[in-house]
């Protein structure tokens, strides 16, 4: 066996080390519409590969490192100020799912209450056909919103034509630490939808969704079947 | 710590965070093979894909999709990696690949003696693209990129030449992890055959090593000869690997 065959032994055994390792989260966009803030994420697998509980977008090992509890939650922005207020959602390319989550957890929280509405829409075949990300402004207490009200919010700016399923997630807390990007959005849905593989409904899911969220960010979460 | 939840009598229950989050930890990608420790609980993880696979074998869709979940990230990179960053490519040959390792399974084409699983799924994988490169008209450039004796077991029409690359990747494997030792070489030998395998000139490994360039390269064939004949003493010859090319070599 020659010099070249070892070598490519050798990095064929670096790059099968590297296949074990958590990957970072990466997105690719098919279509991206700044004015109404589109998005085309991966399809799903398909064949047996859809067995799997995996992420709706294909994508897994996502692993958000949470500290050890202190045995006291943190303090939690309420709404006693002045209300939330939608936030501008900017449209750009993909960024490593590392630096998301490390600025959602840097972000100082200090700033004014923002609200999103995150939705994530399934074709007939359960595969993630769009997700969008729209600035919010929830009437009222967020722990009043149901969920139908928030699949109907989704709907109202649907980047789907005809979806069999959608995942509405709706934010709220200090603007630093709210997913303010279409990249953002695209990390924590696959973040929400790989931890929630084993839910059955939408307290669940709602729980869930909460657990990857920076401290002072409230959400409610809820999954509807459209057809 | 669960995050605490609060009913409403809209039934809607609100997560309120739990204090604190820190930041993501994840491995450099771009982090050199020699500076790479494995990770402290790497042995509790392979013992959990060594389950996973047994029972995904017997038939267990939850454990296949359990496997799935664990090494789908890595797979999409490498593919993503190979494939130029061409996602829709590397989708589709992730889930040829998975199809591929799920049959392979149920046909009890796997052997967890001969190579971890994600050894295995790398060869499956590995041989798709292959597949889809030869299918394209672009293998030969491939095979000069690698190598064409393990560009042949990739392609090779025998069905246990794949599991024979996934053996032979593993033996590597077992040579390069720090702790194991079956090659006898040490940590600088293991070093050169990285380092050089990477593309390191002779000249850069002795500036690296502090000695001067014809003693770098002694050391570096003394180390490419120990790997080599513990290949063949496991039974691994360029004379197995050309017989498996399509036509021959």
């Amino acid at each position: 066996m020659n010099d070249r065959d070892l070598n490519a032994l050798i990095r064929m055994a670096q790059e099968v080390e590297q296949l074990e390792e958590p990957a970072p989260l990466r997105f690719e966009w098919a279509q991206a519409d700044a004015g109404a803030r589109k998005l085309h994420v991966r399809k799903a697998l398909g064949g047996v590969a859809a067995l799997a509980a995996a992420a709706c977008l294909g994508i897994a090992a996502i692993t958000w490192m949470k500290p050890a509890p202190s045995g006291v939650p943190g303090p939690v922005a309420t709404n006693s100020g002045p209300a939330a207020v939608p936030i501008d959602v900017k449209v750009e390319p993909r960024s490593e799912g590392r630096d998301v989550a490390v600025r959602l957890a840097s972000a100082k929280g200090s700033s004014p209450l923002g609200a999103v509405l995150l939705a994530v829409f399934k074709d007939s075949e359960d595969r993630c056909s769009c997700i969008q990300i729209n600035g919010a402004d929830f009437k009222g207490d967020l722990a009043s919103i149901g969920s139908s009200e928030l699949v109907r919010a989704a709907l109202e700016s649907s980047c789907h034509e005809n979806p069999q399923e959608v995942l509405v997630i709706a934010m709220e807390g200090p603007r630093d630490r709210l997913p303010s990007s279409t990249a953002e959005a695209e990390f924590l849905a696959a973040a929400v939808q790989s931890g929630s593989s084993h839910c059955s409904d939408d307290g669940c899911l709602t729980e869930t969704t909460g657990a990857f969220l920076p401290e002072g960010v409230r959400a409610v979460a809820g999954t509807v079947a459209l057809r | 710590m669960e995050p605490a939840a609060k009913n409403n009598p809209g039934g809607t229950r609100v997560a309120i965070s739990p204090a604190g989050m820190s930041a993501l930890s994840i491995p450099m990608p771009d982090d050199p093979p020699d500076q790479v420790a494995a990770p402290a609980e790497s042995p509790k993880r392979d013992q959990t894909l060594q389950v996973l696979t047994a029972r995904a074998a017997k038939g267990d869709k939850e454990a296949f999709a359990a496997l799935h979940h664990r090494l789908s990230g890595g797979l999409f990179r490498l593919f993503m990696d190979r494939t130029g960053r061409r996602s829709e490519l590397a989708d589709d040959f992730c889930q040829k690949t998975w199809v591929a390792v799920w049959q392979a399974l149920q046909a009890g084409k796997y052997d967890p003696e001969r190579a971890a699983i994600s050894t295995f799924i790398y060869a499956v994988g590995y041989r798709v693209w292959l597949q889809h490169m030869r299918s394209t008209g672009r293998a030969n450039a491939h095979l000069d990129a690698a190598a064409p004796g393990m560009a042949g077991l990739g392609l090779a029409e025998d069905p246990a030449a794949q599991t024979k690359l996934a053996e032979l990747i593993q033996c590597v494997r077992n040579c390069l992890k720090d702790g194991d030792n079956p090659a006898g070489l040490d940590d600088e030998e293991r070093w050169i055959l990285t380092a050089s395998s990477s593309g390191v000139t002779d000249r850069e490994l002795a500036a690296r090593l502090g000695v001067a360039a014809s003693t770098a390269n002694t050391r570096k064939k003394a180390a490419y000869d120990k790997l080599r004949r513990y290949l063949e003493k496991l039974g691994h010859r360029a004379e197995s690997a050309g017989q498996l090319l399509p036509g021959g070599e």
